[in-house]
């Protein structure tokens, strides 16, 4: 069974398309090319149906980094 | 071939500037000898995919790739958003914006909203003239009944989008941004259909736009949105006044 880090970051990589080197507190928004706006709703929802959450619009618009994502999804009772 | 005094880039730029679109079924050699009697400071040539002979005739010249330029239409028929994006749709609105409105978009697109466009793309400009020249275009737009609609989340004002049509039952969006504060809120979709929107509200037939191939982002959007790509322009400019390709100066950005 996946522990929830190993699910966000099969997230990542899988929405992404990169691999586990990538994913540290340099990953922001923005800073590869797949992490646009597509990219970004490609995310939110996969770790919606991964951890069967629903965001706020406020918390999406937030989301701005892996580290972020992180501090985002212990509101939902998501911990890691 | 037609070649277009494009006067207004004077203003906007400071140069005078003449725009040449091929046509699929010029003679290679008799655009060569019409390009080779251009006089202007900067000049930008469109040449439609599936023309090598043009594209080498181009280079051959002294002229630079800069961009593609694709075409793009919607039908506006119902078509499946993703959930997620349905779901933040239903939650932003857009509304006219009023003349205050209009002043903070010029603030935010000064502050450089804009950085995938052949002139902000170009080192022989400054990212300053790149958001004048959008500034003005707006501006004269809007002199011609085009509108402005800021996009908004509860009480505040994330981005915008300029509507308007160019023939009956069609519109052209041909401006939409996000404000800094959200530029990388991952909403620029919601921006973009609501401008579809706006057009269906309006009983449109069809949306049509142009798109450049430096913005991955919003070619991936349109793509997203189920926007069937028309036609392709491949962008050169050549510079007559002298001037830097040098790009180191510009990356203060």
């Amino acid at each position: 069974m996946m522990t929830n880090l190993e699910k966000y970051d099969d997230a990542f990589m899988t929405t992404f398309q990169v691999d586990t080197g990538n994913l540290n507190n340099t990953l922001v928004y923005q800073a590869i090319s797949t992490w646009d706006s597509v990219g970004h709703m490609t995310l939110i929802a996969s770790l919606e149906e991964t951890f069967s959450i629903s965001m706020d619009i406020e918390d999406i618009i937030d989301f701005s980094s892996y580290l972020k994502g992180k501090e985002i999804l212990g509101k939902y009772g998501v911990y890691f | 071939m037609k070649i277009i005094d494009a006067y207004w880039e004077k203003r906007n730029l400071g140069v005078d500037c003449m725009e040449i679109v091929l046509q699929e079924d010029d003679s290679i050699s008799e655009v060569e000898e019409q390009l080779l009697r251009l006089k202007a400071g900067y000049l930008v040539l469109k040449i439609p995919s599936g023309m090598p002979k043009a594209m080498c005739m181009a280079e051959r010249l002294g002229y630079r790739f800069i961009e593609g330029s694709i075409e793009v239409t919607n039908n506006l028929q119902p078509y499946p958003l993703p959930p997620l994006v349905e779901r933040l749709n239903a939650k932003i609105s857009h509304k006219p914006m009023s003349a205050a409105d209009i002043e903070i978009m010029y603030a935010e697109i000064s502050k450089g909203m804009f950085t995938t466009d052949r002139i902000s793309m170009d080192p022989h400009f400054t990212p300053e003239q790149a958001a004048r020249r959008y500034i003005n275009w707006i501006d004269d737009e809007l002199q011609r009944g085009s509108i402005a609609y800021k996009v908004v989340n509860k009480d505040k004002d994330i981005g915008f989008f300029i509507y308007k049509e160019t023939a009956l039952g069609i519109c052209y969006p041909f401006l939409v941004g996000m404000y800094e504060k959200y530029a990388k809120s991952g909403l620029g979709i919601v921006a973009i259909y609501k401008a579809m929107e706006e057009a269906c509200n309006r009983g449109m037939k069809q949306v049509s736009t142009v798109l450049s191939t430096n913005n991955r982002a919003t070619v991936r959007i349109h793509s997203m949105l189920g926007y069937v790509f028309e036609k392709i322009n491949y962008v050169y400019v050549k510079h007559t006044n002298g001037g830097t390709d040098d790009d180191e100066s510009r990356k203060i950005r």
